[in-house]
This record gives C-alpha cells, sequence and structure tokens, in this order.
C-alpha cells in the first residue's frame, strides 16, 4: 500500500493510473539487470509454510478410513484400546470353482484390488449376512475370463488367544453358485 | 512489532537457512534415491493389474484427480502410458544417483512416485508409509542437492577451472533435512497423541498391544507375533515405549544434541514393527537413517573417533605388561 500522503485525495481510478505509471517508467533494478522478484529464502520459506499447513487439513475435517487427500492424512493408526478379555482373530478365504473344475483361492491381486479393499468389498459383509458382494465378485471375476467361475466357497477358522494359548475353530461354510446363464 | 518479526526471522532464518557444506545434502541425495529406484519405487506389473481390472476409482486422490480432469483417461491412465511414465521415472531416477541435471531428475522421479502412490491408493485403500519420504524428494528437488558429489558439479568445476571448490557451501543446503525431521515428529506426535486422546492410558495397558500384535501375527502368519501376543508384561513394556517414542520423538527438535539417539530408536523401532507384526514403513527406516548420518554433520564423525580413540588409548601405567 502507498502511504496516503503520497496518493493525496485518491479517487476511484487513480490507483490504476499510478500501476499504469510504473509500466512507463520500469523500476530501475529491473532495468539494471538485478534481481527484483521474490529471494529463494522467501520462496522456500511459503512452501514450508504451505506444506505443514497442509496437515492440518485432515485433522480439522476427518475423514475416517477412506481418505482422499493423499500425501494429506490424519495419521490416527491403530488409536483404539482394548479391555481385558479374549482376543480372536477371524481368517477368511474365498475358493472359486472355475468351469474347467479348476479350484483355486481367489486373491485380492487377481481381482484387482488391494488386499485391504478385497477383505473390506468381497469378504467381510458375506460372513455379516450380506451376500449382495458374492454375486458382485462372481460377476466381477466372469467379466473377461475364458474359464468362468461357477461357484464361490467361503471359508475360515477363527484362532482364540486366551490364557492357555491359542485355539482355533473352523467357521461356517458359505457356498454361492453362479447364475446359470441367460439368468 | 516490526523488531518482533525480525526477531522470528532472524531465528526463523537460522533454523532452516544455515550456511553449511552442501556434502551432507549430496550423500543424503545418493542414499534416498537409490533407496527409491532400487527399492521403494512401486512395481509397474501391479499397478497395471489395478488399473485394467478397474473400470473407475472408487477413492480417486488429489493428483488422479487433477489429471483425470485435464488430461482425456485413455491419454494418462492406459498401459502403455504408465510404461513410459514408470521408465522416464526409472531414468531421471538414475541420472538424480549419478547428479546428472539434478534438480529436472529429481522432480521427474518424485513426480512418478506420486504419481504411482495416488494410483494405487485411488481404489478404496489408503496408507501412510511413502508419505514422509514423497515429500523429502520433492523437497530435494528444490534444493542444491545435486551440488556436490554430482556430474553436475563436476561439470561445472571443468568449466571453471582450478579456481572452483569441491566443497560448495550453501544458506539452502539443510532445509530438506530440517523438513524431514519436523515431518517426521508431527505424523509421530499425531500417531502418538492419537492414541492417547482415543485410546486413553489404557492403550499401554498390555491387552491393547496383544490384541493388534496377535490380528496381525495370525492375519500376515508371523510366528513371532503370534508368541509375542501371548506375552503380557512385554506388551506393557512395549505399548509404553510405543506411546513414549511417538508422543515425545519431537523432542529431538529441541534437545539437538539428543537428536541422533533418537534417529536411532526410531530405525529400532520401524524394525521391530516390521520383524513383529510386519508393518512395511521402510520410508521411515531410511529417513533417520539419513538424518542419523546427514543432518549434524558432526555427530558420527564425532562418535567414531570417540570410539576409535577409547580402543587405541594406551591402558594406565600399572596395568602394561
Amino acid at each position: 500500500m502507498l502511504p496516503s500522503k503520497s496518493i493525496g485525495a485518491l479517487v476511484p481510478g487513480e490507483e490504476a493510473l499510478l500501476y499504469c505509471a510504473s509500466t512507463r517508467f520500469p523500476n530501475p533494478a529491473r532495468r539494471s539487470g538485478r534481481e527484483v522478484g521474490v529471494s529463494p529464502k522467501t520462496r522456500v520459506s511459503l512452501f514450508i509454510l504451505l506444506l505443514l499447513g497442509l496437515h492440518a487439513l485432515p485433522v480439522l475435517s476427518y475423514q475416517g478410513e477412506r481418505q482422499t487427500r493423499w500425501p494429506f492424512l490424519a495419521w490416527a493408526m491403530y488409536a483404539r484400546s482394548y479391555p481385558p478379555g479374549p482376543v480372536d482373530m477371524d481368517v477368511r478365504r474365498v475358493v472359486a470353482t472355475f468351469a474347467s473344475g479348476r479350484r483355486a483361492i481367489v486373491t485380492a491381486n487377481e481381482v484387482g484390488l488391494p488386499g485391504p479393499a478385497f477383505r473390506k468389498i468381497y469378504v467381510t459383509p458375506i460372513f455379516k449376512g450380506d451376500t449382495a458382494p458374492a454375486r458382485q465378485l462372481i460377476s466381477r471375476m466372469n467379466a473377461h475370463a475364458s474359464d468362468a467361475v461357477v461357484e464361490l466357497r467361503y471359508e475360515g477358522e477363527r484362532y482364540e488367544l486366551g490364557d492357555t494359548g491359542v485355539a482355533k475353530q473352523p467357521l461356517p461354510v458359505l457356498t454361492f453358485r453362479a447364475p446359470a446363464s441367460g439368468q | 512489532m516490526n523488531a518482533n518479526f525480525a526477531r522470528l526471522q532472524r531465528w526463523w532464518n537460522a533454523y532452516w537457512f544455515p550456511t553449511t557444506s552442501t556434502l551432507n545434502l549430496a550423500g543424503a541425495r545418493i542414499v534416498a534415491v537409490a533407496a527409491e529406484i532400487f527399492w521403494l519405487f512401486p512395481g509397474l506389473a501391479g499397478q497395471i493389474n489395478l488399473l485394467t481390472k478397474n473400470q473407475q476409482f472408487s477413492d480417486p486422490q488429489p493428483l488422479v484427480r487433477f489429471l483425470a480432469a485435464v488430461l482425456p483417461r485413455d491419454l494418462i491412465f492406459s498401459p502403455s502410458s504408465f510404461t513410459v511414465i514408470y521408465w522416464v521415472s526409472m531414468i531421471a531416477g538414475l541420472a538424480a544417483l549419478v547428479g546428472l541435471a539434478t534438480r529436472i531428475s529429481l522432480f521427474l522421479l518424485t513426480f512418478g512416485l506420486w504419481f504411482f502412490v495416488s494410483h494405487l491408493y485411488s481404489y478404496a485403500d489408503v496408507h501412510h508409509p511413502q508419505v514422509p519420504f514423497a515429500f523429502f524428494l520433492l523437497a530435494l528437488s528444490l534444493s542444491p542437492a545435486g551440488a556436490s558429489l554430482s556430474l553436475d558439479a563436476l561439470l561445472r568445476r571443468r568449466r571453471v577451472g582450478a579456481k572452483a571448490s569441491t566443497d560448495e557451501r550453501s544458506d539452502m543446503a539443510r532445509w530438506p533435512l530440517k523438513l524431514a525431521h519436523v515431518f517426521l515428529s508431527m505424523t509421530y506426535f499425531s500417531t502418538g497423541i492419537t492414541k492417547l486422546l482415543s485410546g486413553g492410558l489404557a492403550w499401554m495397558n498390555g491387552y491393547t498391544l496383544q490384541n493388534y500384535i496377535f490380528t496381525d501375527g495370525i492375519n500376515r502368519g508371523i510366528p513371532l507375533g503370534i508368541w509375542l501376543a501371548q506375552q503380557r508384561t512385554i506388551c506393557v513394556l512395549l505399548g509404553v515405549g510405543t506411546i513414549a517414542f511417538e508422543t515425545f520423538y519431537f523432542v529431538s527438535l529441541l534437545v539437538p544434541r539428543i537428536a541422533p539417539w533418537i534417529f536411532a530408536g526410531g530405525i529400532l523401532f520401524h524394525l521391530g514393527l516390521y520383524f513383529i507384526s510386519g508393518h512395511p514403513f521402510f520410508e521411515h527406516i531410511l529417513l533417520n537413517v539419513i538424518l542419523l548420518l546427514f543432518l549434524d554433520p558432526n555427530w558420527f564423525p564425532a562418535q567414531w573417533r570417540k570410539l576409535t580413540s577409547g580402543a587405541r588409548s594406551p591402558a594406565p601405567v600399572g596395568q602394561s605388561a
């Protein structure tokens, strides 16, 4: 901003005139070739402040697990605490039977998803009673396959950590058949 | 007000922009780039597999959203474009390693990393390991990381002749390392304080860590983790250690004298996490190694001298043979 005494009684439009004047009479420093722009230190300082400041964004508006602001992420990992008691962990598998009779475990790589996303979308909901993901998985796998999936078998084990060690129990097996062609 | 601002500015400049040798930054560049291109850079096959088996992104990250908005999707999100971006990144990485057109090479490598990691995390699965390292590479590309130990420096010395010094000094040679240090402190503090705010002191009750270690151990098939999950006393100690390390890592910013020991602790912390629970925070290990070796140029040689002078010092009189 210019000091008021140099502007005098500024009326609308005068400010624009002042800026025009500066182009008619260029800055002598610029004319002589000396650098007039922002110094490298200032540029780097602004970069540092911006980078650190942007980390407030995921904290102020927390998105939960499905964050879409990489690399500016909230770092709330493994934050929950657990009380005393048995610890259990379910290991689940999806086994596909193909039209050729071949059987194979369905992997996240084969489906084209990262492992956690595959489990979240196509495996965990099945064991909670939602059957739709099984049908979606069959149609996804059959979209470009030469050997079509005819059946998906969801199976697994529950591992329980108690005072006496680790116990293992089978989980109930759930089977889904692909709809017959034309259906 | 002006005096306060001037004081703040002096402090800011003294912290981020002290005049130092560029050798340390060059060393950091070599270690970081070598690790990135030979070890950490996302694999091309996995990227193309994700791309070809998905019609759309489920949670596109900002860089993917930006590129998809300004360019036709088929132009950049196709196997052939991915192959080109991958190999340009690799060649740029090799150039950055030897210090040829260092800034541009580093920028291209960084772009490749940001692009592929953003793409990987655009399918409903986001993780943290690459973040600090991605920022560090970006910072390197804006710094005089090629002023020493590089072909650029060699060519410049040839042009200038014998007058040129082999040890370039600059006030811009420290800030990328400092930024990595501040950034690691921020992320560790954020992780630690979230545990305390969300889980409370119960996070250190042993049961919490038994739970996490057991589920990871079973899920990833790690016998050491499954065994450790059954040792509650050790889990209590590890819980206290984890909270202490994460919450107080930032002390290394305030007391530089103890910083190297905290960096060494960081390396052991992440190695422990990897072998017990399979968490691949290799980039954090690498950044702690880089800070340990290059942030304070005098610390490592001083420790070495102390060690070797201790070994060489003559036995006290009376004890000699």
